[in-house]
């Protein structure tokens, strides 16, 4: 019996006519790599939003860590330790790396309403955000300002401010969007080495990408659910070969 | 040797010449006795440490208030209020100023920040017309004939009194600078990085774990209990305070001073309220309906450099480079 990190049961969620998430039911277990995947439009993004409390659900329950989160907002779920990352980059572009790193860490230092002593000099939140920019290999891009970082770069910086949260889950959403095969091959590998520390949802196209780094994949098609399993099983499922897998 | 090539050294450069200009400008004026231009430049302070503490919401906060004069009005009709009641002690009159401005901005921002853009515009001057109507019904106080403030505020000790042009003149100045300081800190403290992180991206803040609104509210309040105290400080120069100190059009030049002296810098507000006075005294001499010249130059310098005075600086380095 392994324990239940994330339990998502029976959540709904529409725009409109269209239901975006469709009496979703999941369980994301403590360590595991789980990977979501589906075509676009599938409602991928709109279910995370909903984990990470950017939306409000329909209906439907969301429990975290054995607590119900379902009516908390999205700096509260963050504090309990849900970290997500964005499909389209959105790190502070007017900031340093470090600052947009600190930033991060500084949520999860205590309250910020200090108007007077400069930022720069608390050592502890500069530290440790120095020192997360160095496990992922930008330790040189720490002045750089964000917004002059290579596409891949910024993807990474991306994933720095998740992880510079000490989340219990991460929550990342496409973190190999638009980059080029040596940058992946580097995020993947770093992403593995993740594995034993944190446990992570992540939504990925990169279909080579999902079978090496997951240890459960759930295919989501028109907002619902239709496949939950090992990488064999997703594999092997004829419901998934044809809704997704089935081009090739 | 300061070299210009370098953007802070320009900025360092130009914040000295107007920090001294201010700091000899009642030298001058009695040079060429011409003792008219100290409340001159003393009322351009306050104006510039109103324009300071709207840079805070608006050009680091992205909190774009139509509503700012209400504070200054806020701070003058204390004094006034105060003075009407034979209450001229200048402490009691700051205080009360301060708690009143802490007060309002506070409920009244819980009401502004839950709505955003045009709207956020829209109801900061709507509340703000509301105090200004409140002004002008209240014959009490002078409705809209405005209210004669017979004493100054007394400081309390014969060293310095508000009556005397050049102590009030450098009061006025040192507050300015305590003010700029204060600013200062405040952006580069932790509360000044969510401020102005929440501005560029704030679902990003909310997800990383900010209640974006409390910060918000509190930039809020504090940028009003700021411009109460250049209210307090104008109805020490005017020794008279009327409903137009908050009118809607006090708001607007207030947030031109900010625009042209370029948003979130240090020392846009005060360049800003120096070079808007400039033009404005200049145009005036060209026309009566200088108006219509000083609002399409506004909107020129916005398309042309909408960093304002700060981002010419910085396109100076450009076009070296």
């Amino acid at each position: 019996m392994t324990d239940v990190l994330l339990r998502i049961k029976d959540l709904n969620k529409s725009f409109g006519g269209v239901l975006a998430t469709d009496n979703v039911t999941l369980d994301v277990e403590q360590g595991e790599i789980h990977a979501l995947i589906g075509p676009n439009g599938a409602g991928k993004t709109t279910l995370i939003s909903q984990i990470s409390g950017i939306l409000e659900s329909d209906s439907g329950e969301i429990e975290f860590d054995g607590k119900p989160i379902t009516r908390l907002k999205a700096p509260a779920r963050s504090l309990m330790g849900i970290a997500r990352s964005f499909q389209i980059t959105s790190i502070l572009k007017d900031f340093t790396c470090q600052e947009n790193v600190a930033l991060a860490v500084q949520a999860h230092f205590g309250h910020s309403f200090n108007i007077w002593k400069p930022v720069a000099s608390e050592t502890n939140i500069q530290n440790r955000a120095i020192s997360v920019l160095d496990s992922i290999g930008m330790s040189e891009h720490c002045d750089t300002i964000a917004g002059e970082l290579a596409h891949g770069e910024q993807r990474q910086l991306e994933l720095a401010i998740a992880l510079a949260m000490d989340p219990k889950l991460l929550v990342l959403d496409e973190p190999l969007a638009g980059m080029g095969r040596l940058d992946s091959a580097k995020i993947i590998e770093f992403l593995k080495g993740l594995k034993q520390k944190f446990t992570i949802l992540v939504i990925e196209h990169d279909m080579d990408a999902v079978f090496t780094l997951a240890d459960r994949i759930s295919v989501m098609v028109y907002g619902r659910l239709i496949a939950s399993g090992s990488p064999d099983d997703i594999r092997g499922d004829s419901l998934v070969r044809s809704a997704y897998l089935g081009k090739d | 040797m300061l070299s210009l090539d370098n953007l802070q050294n320009r900025r360092k450069v130009l914040g000295v010449l107007v920090i001294g200009l201010c700091a000899l400008a009642p030298v001058a004026a009695n040079l060429l006795d011409e003792p008219y231009y100290i409340n001159l430049f003393a009322r351009l302070m306050i104006w510039a440490i109103a324009a300071i503490s709207l840079n805070l919401i608006l050009g680091y906060g992205g909190m774009i208030s139509f509503g700012h004069s209400l504070y200054l009005g806020i701070g003058a009709y204390t004094v006034g209020i105060f003075a009407y009641y034979d209450i001229n002690n200048f402490y009691i009159q700051l205080v009360a100023a301060l708690m009143a401005g802490f007060c309002v901005a506070l409920v009244f921002g819980s009401i502004c920040l839950r709505t955003r853009g045009v709207y956020f515009i829209m109801i900061t001057m709507a509340l703000t017309q509301m105090i200004y109507f409140l002004s002008i019904s209240i014959e009490e106080f002078g409705s809209d004939d405005g209210l004669i403030i017979y004493v100054r505020s007394e400081l309390g000790t014969d060293l310095i009194s508000f009556d005397n042009p050049i102590h009030r003149y450098y009061v006025i100045f040192l507050v300015m600078i305590a003010c700029l300081y204060f600013s200062h800190r405040l952006i580069h403290s932790r509360f000044g990085y969510v401020i102005r992180a929440a501005k560029s991206n704030e679902t990003r803040m909310e997800v990383l774990g900010y209640p974006t609104f409390r910060y918000r509210l509190a930039c809020f309040v504090i940028a009003g209990v700021m411009c109460t105290v250049a209210g307090v400080l104008s109805a020490n120069v005017e020794k008279f305070v009327s409903p137009d100190i908050m009118h809607w059009t006090r708001s607007g030049e207030l947030i031109f001073m900010v625009v042209l002296g370029g948003m979130a810098s240090m020392m846009g507000p005060i360049t800003g309220a120096l070079v808007f006075w400039l033009l404005s005294e200049f145009f005036a001499r060209i026309t009566e309906h200088w108006h219509l010249i000083f609002g399409p130059f506004l909107i020129l310098v916005v398309l042309l450099s909408p960093r304002g005075i700060d981002g010419l600086l910085a396109l100076k380095r450009s076009a070296n480079d």
